[in-house]
């Protein structure tokens, strides 16, 4: 099985349907990325398709310094945050400030259906960006410095960031389980 | 017992993994390919490089050429020591270089026309 830099090499000489390798390869991850950060679905399958034709665009001025998968999911993640900017969908729905508390017994008390339930739900309460941050940060596929390619961020902002996120997710849940969430929603 | 960051872990990757994009996904992306492709080489130039060289390098010949023939007649009073080219002799020339500057002109500008309004159709 030929390597990215292979592929990319030989898409480089003007090998066009070797690009379809590299697109199999890559798409669920791609995929994957911009639907935590767009809904519906169909505009995340629209971004990642798109963030595949800027990267045969641009796969001339690709000189390797960096991963392919990363360089890609760069890609990836500047389209959705344009996108959510033309959207004006860069902000949570509603202020969860309120909600930066870190109570972390609440949820281990739940079975396995209800935790998964209550974290994909506090999930979509969050800002985009930070949402995607939680998913880099968790999946083993990218490391620290992939993290800080990815986003432009500099490791302590990503430290911060995160150490936010994760308390306003925290947060979430807890008011989720506590039934105010859908009090402050329904207002 | 795991902790609310184990959960918070597994559900995140579980999540992750579990959302896949279209099985037509490749293809539409390919097809799209496909038609960036064909929009390309429709951008290219109607003269290629290697005519603009071999134009270029005859324009410049003519000039040069032309350059090489001697005076034939002289300023007289004021001028008298400077030497100037025979014009005379020179007409053709200069005649075949207006046309060929001419020619290149109206080739840049169709160029230019065809690209610009290609897609206007």
């Amino acid at each position: 099985m030929l390597s990215d830099k292979e592929l990319i090499i030989s898409v480089q000489k003007g090998n066009t349907q070797d690009f379809s390798l590299l697109v199999n390869r890559h798409k669920n991850i791609v995929y994957s990325l911009v639907y935590r950060m767009v809904k519906p679905e169909e505009d995340a399958e629209e971004i990642a398709q798109d963030t595949f034709i800027k990267a045969f665009k641009s796969i001339k001025q690709f000189k390797g310094n960096s991963k392919f998968s990363t360089w890609l999911y760069k890609i990836a993640y500047f389209t959705a945050i344009n996108y959510l900017r033309k959207k004006k969908m860069l902000t949570a729905p509603i202020d969860m400030s309120s909600f930066e508390n870190d109570d972390k017994t609440a949820i281990e008390n739940l079975n396995d259906s209800d935790q998964k339930h209550y974290i994909n739900l506090a999930l979509e309460h969050l800002k985009p960006i930070e949402r995607n941050l939680i998913t880099l940060f968790y999946l083993q596929e990218f490391s620290n410095k992939d993290i800080q390619k990815i986003t432009g961020l500099t490791q302590s902002n990503i430290k911060v960031s995160l150490m936010r996120s994760r308390k306003k997710l925290y947060g979430i849940m807890k008011k989720m389980l506590n039934g105010e969430l859908e009090i402050i929603l329904k207002n | 017992m795991k902790t609310q960051n184990d959960i918070l872990k597994q559900n995140v990757t579980d999540g992750f993994h579990q959302s896949v994009p279209s099985s037509d996904f490749t293809d539409k992306v390919m097809s799209e390919i496909e038609v960036l492709l064909e929009t390309k080489s429709v951008y290219e130039p109607l003269i290629s490089k290697k005519w603009w060289l071999i134009i270029s390098s005859i324009s410049m010949a003519i000039i040069l050429f032309s350059f090489i023939f001697e005076s034939q007649y002289t300023l007289t009073n004021w001028f008298k020591d400077i030497t100037l080219p025979n014009f005379e002799a020179y007409r053709t020339s200069f005649q075949l270089s207006g046309l060929i500057l001419a020619t290149l002109s109206i080739l840049t500008l169709t160029d230019f026309v065809y690209r610009r309004y290609k897609h206007i159709t």
